[in-house]
């Protein structure tokens, strides 16, 4: 009994000695997040966009410039910063698991499906708002974008010569 | 500026009629506007490439050192008996997550025009009932003035800002014809005209103020849809459009913008005599008046009175009844859109171009409810402008397959929006934050906001209906709905400084005019004491603001 107690104590001990370095350095990650999104990232994020808007059968978010001005957007506030730095460092485990090197050098459909195991996990969920701060901002600035508005069929934007045929049926 | 006879505080569709209307009588008037000038053809010329990116280039949540504009009160409980009136997308999903009703925005614009400058140019009438709800119904209260004055007042806006509506329309009715003629409803609203009908609510084209050929030097509308960005053209009635440049023209008009007043001052007989202001610098300015006309919409109007406090009026100027604040009504809101099984374009047209009256006359059948509401063909005021809102708001997932999803849908949504009667209420009123502060230190305006059991039943009617019309076209498919049960994200606020003959119950007598100041007059949504039935409030607003108008100078001629 003396052995099994004097072995609890140190369990307990190392248990805690471990929560308190996980949780110091889960601190220390946050508070020294980084104000860009660095090099890596931004790596990784083109290959997200490439996966939810790729190029080929009509113009993709590389042809839309979306990644800078996706970045752009979210380094204006911590928490779409932290959403970036996160949710890659997250795809890029996903990729390891699934055997992969990278995010990058999965095959399209495990690219995928990684993304969408973060769109389908628990509302608030780190994977979850990392899926829609990019989905939502990616589909955004590309369709806004001349080429992918063209590519729907939209012929011209509103001004300046309005829709003067707006009682019409659709042309085409 | 030592000459000014009446200063009015608030540049809107009220503060702005009502100086038009004094200074063509010969009333040299200064007005102070929180907000700045716009210029159309720099600040919203839709000609932008990612036009679908620009909103009005106004953030009604933040200021520009990005504290908050308001504060809210608790969230109302929704309860899970309303599970099936949440606001959802097909993309998001549920918009709101908890079990409390979240409090989004005001959406309003701070600038020369007021939230005109991003209206859809609705130019609704009340309906006759509508003033009268407390004696019809028993319900909310009756107005100061009768319906043939006010329509005296619809017909000289009507005139001056040039309204377009079809004749005949048994629902809202009036004694002469509209000045404009009617707009055509765009191929997407004609497409579901059908519908309307199976339900017995024909749809006919909205009455706007939006221009159907050229009049008083404007041109006509060339449809782009962009009513709520900002009109470039100045074709839509906006309140900087229409009543700014008459009345600068008398040269009795001094304006002063991005000015901040932040006190009402009063002498030892109860009268206000002078108005302090914040400049853009920090700096303070005063100046004297022998009147003044608060026209700050339905939530500031009450907050600078509440700020206003002195000896003689210990809870804000005019508020020893204290009723200001009181009395918020907002319009109970149900949209919903749908995909069509084939392509219409509904980007092309105007943002409210159709509207079925048939349920807009107040407690017109029995239904559980006292109000009514009307339901509008929304295309463009859903943001149906381009494909950005269909990859974001209806057509789920990534990849090869959305794309090619987006290019066999877009063009496919159109829109509906039910607006309907909200009755006051002891829970909706407006005061002050009590740790919120702006630019100037003082406390921000606080919005307390509860739907009734009227207004649900209300509300559980317009989804209804709206759904019952998109169950009428073939092939539709409901991809989006946005409902006031779950989410505060008001436009039509109303009377917080409401008129009345009661002293004990309005802030403003009929006239518009303080039951406690003689020389304070009201022009905005503040004053209007109901909410009609869902009726857009600017006709009304500045039909209200150019009668108060004559009845000041009638008044303050009367005391010499």
């Amino acid at each position: 009994m003396h052995w099994l107690r004097w072995n609890r104590r140190v369990f307990l001990r190392r248990a805690i000695g471990a929560i308190l370095l996980l949780t110091g350095a889960d601190i220390l990650r946050r508070i020294f997040l980084p104000s860009r999104i660095g090099s890596r990232e931004r790596a990784t994020l083109e290959v997200v966009l490439d996966t939810l808007i790729p190029d080929g059968y009509v113009p993709g978010a590389r042809q839309t410039g979306v990644l800078d001005r996706l970045v752009d957007e979210c380094e204006a506030t911590r928490q779409t910063r932290r959403a970036l730095v996160e949710g890659v460092a997250l795809v890029e485990r996903a990729a390891r698991r699934r055997a992969a090197l990278s995010f990058e050098a999965l095959p399209i459909s495990e690219r995928e499906a990684v993304l969408a195991e973060c769109a389908a996990a628990e509302n608030e969920s780190l994977p979850w708002f990392f899926f829609r701060t990019v989905r939502d901002r990616a589909m955004r600035l590309h369709y806004t974008h001349p080429l992918a508005w063209k590519s729907v069929g939209m012929s011209h934007g509103p001004q300046p010569g309005g829709y003067p045929d707006y009682e019409q049926a659709p042309h085409g | 500026m030592g000459d000014t006879e009446i200063v009015i505080i608030g540049g809107g569709p009220g503060g702005l009629a009502a100086a038009w209307r004094l200074t063509s009588r010969g009333v040299r008037v200064a007005l102070l506007e929180s907000g700045r000038r716009f210029s159309p053809a720099v600040d919203y010329p839709q000609t932008q490439d990612d036009f679908e990116r620009h909103d009005f280039p106004y953030d009604p949540e933040r200021d520009a050192e990005g504290r908050p504009r308001y504060g809210f009160g608790v969230g109302q409980e929704i309860g899970p008996e309303w599970e099936a009136y949440r606001s959802f997308d097909r993309v998001f999903g549920r918009y709101v997550n908890g079990d409390r009703r979240d409090f989004v925005r005001y959406e309003h614009v701070r600038g020369v025009g007021g939230s005109t400058l991003h209206f859809q140019g609705e130019a609704h009438r009340f309906h006759p009932y509508a003033l009268e709800m407390r004696s019809r119904f028993g319900e909310g209260t009756d107005w100061p003035l009768s319906y043939s004055e006010l329509e005296r007042y619809y017909e000289i806006i009507e005139e001056h800002i040039g309204v377009a509506a079809p004749s005949g329309n048994e629902w809202r009715p009036r004694s002469k014809a509209p000045p404009l003629p009617p707009h055509g409803l765009s191929y997407a609203s004609r497409r579901l005209s059908a519908a309307f009908e199976a339900i017995g609510a024909p749809l006919v084209a909205n009455s706007l103020a939006i221009l159907s050929q050229p009049h008083n030097g404007r041109p006509p509308c060339n449809y782009c849809n962009s009513c709520t960005q900002g009109c470039p053209l100045g074709d839509k009635a906006s309140a900087d459009v229409v009543f700014l440049p008459p009345a600068a023209g008398t040269k009795r008009l001094d304006l002063y913008a991005d000015v901040q007043v932040v006190e009402l001052e009063v002498d030892g007989a109860g009268r206000v005599n002078a108005v302090a202001y914040a400049k853009p610098d920090g700096t303070r300015e005063r100046l004297s008046c022998n009147a003044v006309i608060v026209a700050c919409g339905a939530i500031e109007t009450p907050r600078l009175l509440l700020l206003s406090k002195s000896k003689r009026f210990p809870h804000g100027l005019a508020n020893n009844s204290g009723q200001v604040g009181l009395h918020l009504t907002e319009h109970l809101h149900w949209s919903a859109v749908a995909m069509l099984p084939e392509r219409v374009d509904a980007h092309r047209g105007q943002p409210i171009d159709g509207t079925a009256w048939r349920f807009a006359v107040p407690n017109e059948s029995p239904r559980g409810y006292v109000g009514g509401f009307r339901l509008s063909t929304a295309h463009g005021a859903l943001g149906l402008r381009g494909p950005a809102a269909y990859a974001q708001r209806f057509i789920a997932g990534f990849g090869r397959a959305h794309q090619e999803r987006m290019a066999a849908q877009f063009g496919h949504a159109v829109g509906l929006i039910a607006m309907g009667e909200w009755l006051p209420n002891q829970e909706t009123y407006v005061d002050l934050d009590p740790s919120l502060r702006d630019a100037t230190g003082l406390p921000v305006a606080r919005i307390h906001s509860q739907l009734g059991d009227n207004e649900r039943q209300l509300l559980r009617h317009m989804a209804d209906t709206t759904r019952a019309v998109f169950g009428a076209v073939p092939g539709a498919e409901i991809v989006e709905e946005t409902s006031a049960l779950d989410r505060f994200s008001a436009a039509h606020v109303l009377g917080t400084c409401r008129m009345g003959t009661d002293r004990q119950t309005a802030v403003a007598d009929g006239d518009g005019i303080s039951h406690e100041v003689p020389n304070l007059a009201f022009a905005g949504g503040a004053v209007v004491p109901s909410s009609g039935s869902g009726d857009a409030p600017s006709l009304t607003i500045m039909a209200l603001a150019v009668r108060t108008a004559d009845r000041l100078i009638g008044r303050l001629s009367a005391q010499g």
